[in-house]
């Protein structure tokens, strides 16, 4: 009975990726036979509420199984095209949850505020879809193909987003992001003109003859790595992040922090260690040393750079630049402490990111306020918000016993025993480098005068509420049981780590 | 020392967090909110108090809820130490929700929901940091503690207490960032953070090395709780701090937050490091000379404050260094006398602390030259005051005394003149004490004259002698800036920019002093006594004694 329901697993694999697909071309279909003279105005919404409900129960059974029965995969193709393996194992499917959750939980915000209309839902929906296609493909190029489609439907959203300046940075967008990909494009083929395949796990043992430091070899990691650094958005390549950032709407804005990056990251996590092994990382010190450093000072560049900010979103913008730099650093310290540290921040980060964009978004929904001097005396009026803006304010910080604190520690543990002072020491000092900027948001939420409009509580319904007080119990929830995520991951961070 | 299964150490914890829930929900009763927080006080001093006997008889009640990180258990114990401060810190919270009550009516506080929720965090979080089983746990609550008292830092809202509350923020977070470093490195060096008398075995053996990293660790979490013990160089926030409502500066000076530092230097050098490697490394002399001149050098300062306050606050620097000084002496009777001060000098200062916020509720005076007279109209708060002073003094049958004398006996240990540090801060704090207390009871506002003990800079630049010798004199090079910045503060800002509660006209009304004020200064009067005279069945000394004999060795009688 139970091993008739493991056998399931392909095929939930192929559903979550599936499910949202096909959800945003029925979303189509009903919009065309039905809607054309007069589009409901939740119609949309109620469609794309179901598919991502269905998707993440699909997701959530995947997570089940995969936790019970170890790893599983889908093959896909094989006659007509060539075939193409989609893996899935607890870390996949961590970042698979993460994008539904995110996804459904914006949802409860654009309910009454919108993006409203089915082409904004169809590229919502797509968006989900994408991202489940980039972290469970084990195939280079199937991951340049759903690269392709995230960034295609990311500059729809920015775009539908509604704003005057969204059609310049969507535009803008595209540009920088194709570059990006079409460069890990390159280095994708460079691995296959050395390999004669694109399946990461047929690769790895390939180039393992090849040798590691093979200077073809090491020049395909280094290209792939560059175009997927733009995607995370590393300093220097995070310009596009701002600038999106702050013309999006702020439902979107929660989705381009809070899972674009995570799902570029899990792309790079994927090709670190499936393909090139942590013994390619021994091998070319100067590479994993240069990639590590250069994590390390987009940590400490996105933290000052932030301090510029008075405008809330740049502000987050910038938080997100660095917390991405100490993801990537953690992955390229590359024991199972510090991947473990780096794949709880990266899903910590993207609840408390995402929610904080709500948060802004919400603030700006009933008082008007973007900037620092807008925010005065909001809490008087706004408890719960304000307290949400505290409580993911402490764990953007990484202040314990949240997630942030956790990851940290995770990683800069293992940068220790790995003897690299500088990580650890730069991981630890980044909780001052952020208490310094986001310390006078909850100054002036708090301790200053009220002097801006009130459009009234009910501009912020229970859901958007609900949905920000679910992120902060999260953010201590995962902080104080990230023992039990552990347990879960465990197994496959081993066989992440061990070389083949 | 056998650890037993007990649900108590968390449970005081968690009475206190629920608490922060139950004054929100409340919010709309503030009589009823009020009587369930003095009611959960007692409540959790009981719970606390019910574990005095097992850790007495030698065992230690512990909650362990499982790992929180790697190896790393999320566990609370009740060991001697950790009961002692968690024993100070409930004891003193009776005290202070009490006075609380009367304080928020005369004061005329806003946002009483959010004042009160964040004195139960601070509440709750310092009992964590005393019942934490290791290092983490400690660390996690440590920073929560910082958490609960910025919003009451900046309570006022005003500019200059929101400029306050940030500096306080970046000092307290900054030490705590420091400490989770040093925790970092140990678990690293280690494999494990967890508390053990006389230090952590596998650390001892890679501390001996003298290593770096090893003196990273110990230097960093040293630094770090200085910040919050306000230990100098890093002492200068406390001052300004001063801002606060004057509940808020007992929580802080007594209750809490700066008891949470020196708690934690005594955790790091006796039950991390352990004394051995403390010793071993040369860090016990430094920290000693650095506790030594924070005491002489605090109490001069405090000579030099006109504002009552301040004159406290500067106080509370040298008393905080009596602990440092003795925990870093590491002879037996100085650890015990240094330990037992944590809660004499909570004891004392809360009452001194509420004595000045009930004359400035009643008055408006908050300066030593306008205290001239107020205990004839005020006898009961001054007399309190009076005690306290003596207390902190070190005079005997009081509860200062007590600490002391261990103090002084255990210096001894060391070399005949080490003593003299405590017999000059003696000296040092009945000149700063003594003149309140006469000018209090025996002078009236037309007989009074300035006492200046020091009306030049230090290190005697020459002065002209007829400036106004009320005026604090201009800042001296060894406390430079913040000198003279809160100074100018004290002297002009305050009193423009917080509305004046009280009445300024000196009517006498004994009555005016609410109940709940002058009962929990008698209280806090006659627990001074009491101390002073009967150390020995008021459990802390025991504890105190307990903890010093685990770590250290035999304190002789």
């Amino acid at each position: 009975m139970i091993a008739w329901l493991f056998d399931l697993a392909p095929w939930l694999i192929a559903g979550v990726i599936a499910l949202p697909a096909l959800g945003a071309g029925i979303l189509q279909l009903v919009a065309y036979l039905s809607w054309q003279e007069s589009p409901p105005r939740h119609g949309p919404w109620v469609i794309t509420l179901g598919t991502l409900s269905g998707t993440a129960l699909l997701s959530l059974a995947l997570a089940v199984i995969l936790v019970l029965d170890g790893p599983a995969a889908y093959r896909f193709g094989g006659t007509l095209f060539p075939e193409v393996v989609f893996r899935a194992d607890t870390l996949s499917v961590t970042i698979g949850v993460l994008d539904v959750s995110l996804t459904l939980g914006i949802l409860a915000y654009t309910y009454t505020r919108g993006p409203f209309g089915s082409r904004f839902y169809t590229a919502y929906l797509l968006f989900t879809a994408a991202v489940f296609g980039i972290v469970l493909s084990g195939d280079l190029i199937a991951v340049f193909l759903f690269i392709l489609v995230l960034i295609g439907t990311t500059a729809r959203l920015i775009r539908l987003g509604g704003k005057a300046e969204s059609a310049d940075a969507a535009r803008n967008y595209i540009l920088t992001a194709t570059s990006g990909a079409f460069v890990y494009l390159c280095g994708a083929l460079l691995a296959f003109w050395l390999a004669g395949t694109t399946d990461t796990e047929a690769l790895g043992a390939t180039l393992a003859g090849v040798g590691y430091s093979a200077p073809t070899v090491v020049s395909s990691f280094v290209i792939m790595t560059i175009g997927l650094a733009l995607l995370v958005a590393l300093f220097p390549l995070h310009g596009w992040l701002v600038e999106t950032h702050a013309k999006s709407t702020d439902p979107v804005s929660a989705l381009i922090s809070g899972v674009l990056p995570a799902a570029a990251t899990y792309a790079l996590l994927r090709i670190l260690f499936d393909v090139y092994t942590t013994e390619f990382l021994q091998a070319n010190p100067t590479v994993t040393n240069g990639i590590i450093y250069g994590a390390v000072g987009s940590l400490i560049i996105g933290n000052i750079l932030a301090y510029g900010q008075r405008d809330i979103k740049g502000m987050l913008a910038y938080s997100t630049i660095s917390q991405f730099g100490l993801i990537v650093a953690g992955l390229m310290v590359a024991t199972e402490t510090a991947v473990f540290g780096s794949i709880i921040q990266l899903f910590g980060h993207g609840i408390v990111k995402g929610a904080f964009c709500l948060v802004a978004g919400i603030i700006v929904l009933r008082f008007d306020a973007r900037t620092l001097d807008e925010f005065g005396g909001v809490a008087n009026r706004a408890p719960i918000v304000a307290a949400s803006f505290v409580g993911l304010g402490i764990a953007l910080i990484g202040l314990p016993p949240t997630v942030g604190f956790v990851g940290k520690w995770y990683i800069a543990i293992a940068a220790m025993e790995q003897g690299l002072w500088i990580v650890a020491l730069f991981v630890v000092i980044s909780t001052m480098l952020t208490l310094g900027y986001v310390v006078p948001f909850i100054d002036q939420l708090y301790f200053a005068p009220f002097e801006g409009p009130d459009h009234g509580a009910e501009r912020v319904t229970v859901p958007m509420l609900v949905v920000i007080t679910l992120a902060v119990v999260l953010s201590l929830a995962i902080g104080l049981g990230s023992v039990f995520l552990e347990e879960t991951l465990r197994e496959a961070i081993e066989q992440l780590i061990a070389a083949e | 020392m056998t650890e037993i299964h007990s649900v108590r150490p968390l449970l005081a914890i968690s009475l206190a967090f629920v608490m922060i829930i139950v004054v929100v929900l409340f919010r709309r009763w503030p009589r009823l909110r009020h009587a369930v927080s003095v009611g959960a006080a007692v409540l959790l001093f009981g719970i606390v108090a019910s574990l005095i006997q097992p850790v007495q008889q030698g065992q230690t009640p512990t909650t362990n809820l499982g790992t929180l990180v790697g190896t790393v258990e999320l566990s609370f114990q009740a060991d001697p130490l950790g009961l002692l401060f968690a024993l100070t810190v409930s004891g003193l919270w009776i005290v202070t929700v009490t006075y609380n009550i009367g304080f928020t009516a005369g004061d005329g506080l806003t946002h009483r929901t959010r004042y009160l929720a964040a004195l139960w965090l601070s509440i709750g979080s310092g009992l964590g940091v005393a019942f934490a089983s290791n290092l983490l746990v400690l660390v996690v609550f440590y920073e929560l503690t910082t958490i609960g008292t910025y919003p009451l830092v900046a309570h006022y809202g005003s500019e200059r207490a929101r400029k306050v509350g940030v500096e306080y923020v970046w000092y307290v977070i900054g030490g705590g960032t420091l400490v989770v470093g040093g925790t970092v490195i140990i678990y690293a060096l280690a494999g494990t953070v967890t508390f053990v008398p006389g230090g952590i075995p596998e650390l001892a053996e890679i501390a001996t090395d003298r290593s770096l990293a090893a003196y990273v660790a110990l230097g960093s979490l040293l630094a770090g709780f200085a910040v919050k013990g306000a230990v100098m160089p890093f002492h200068a926030w406390l001052p300004k701090a001063m801002v606060a409502p004057p509940t808020v500066s007992g929580v802080l000076h007594a209750v809490v937050v700066v008891k949470s530092g020196v708690f934690g230097i005594a955790r790091t050098v006796l039950e991390v490091f352990g004394p051995d490697a403390t010793a071993t490394m040369g860090v016990a002399v430094p920290l000693a000379m650095v506790a030594g001149s924070t005491i002489i050098i605090g109490s001069l300062l405090a000579l030099k404050q006109d504002d009552l306050k301040r004159r406290l606050a500067y106080s509370t620097i040298a008393h905080l260094s009596y602990v440092v000084f003795g925990v870093a002496l590491l002879t037996p009777a100085a650890v015990a006398g240094g330990l037992v001060h944590i809660g004499a000098h909570g004891i004392t200062k809360l009452a001194l602390f509420f004595c000045v916020g009930v004359v400035t509720i009643e008055t408006g005076h908050k300066k030593v030259s306008e205290i001239a007279g107020i205990g004839r109209q005020y006898p009961v708060t001054m007399g309190a005051f009076a005690v306290g002073a003596c207390s902190l003094a070190g005079l005997p049958l009081f509860a200062g005394f007590v600490s002391k004398w261990y103090l002084l006996v255990g210096s001894a240990e060391i070399h005949w003149a080490v003593p003299l540090v405590f017999v000059l801060s003696g000296a040092l704090n009945v000149a700063y004490f003594w003149p309140i207390v006469y000018a209090a009871f025996f002078e009236t506002p037309e007989t009074a004259d300035p006492k200046p003990l020091i009306d030049g800079p230090l290190g005697g630049r020459a002065k002209a002698q007829d400036d106004e010798t009320d005026e604090s004199p201009p800042a001296t090079a060894d406390d430079g800036t913040t000198d003279k910045r809160a100074g100018a503060f004290n002297q002009h800002e305050t009193e423009t920019e917080r509305p004046q509660a009280g009445p300024t006209d000196s009517s006498y009304t004994l009555y005016k002093e609410s109940p709940t004020l002058l009962g929990s200064l008698i209280l806090l009067g006659v627990l001074i006594i009491t101390f002073g005279i009967l150390p020995g069945e008021l459990a802390l000394f025991d504890l105190a004694k307990q903890a010093a004999e685990a770590s250290v060795g035999e304190v002789f009688e």
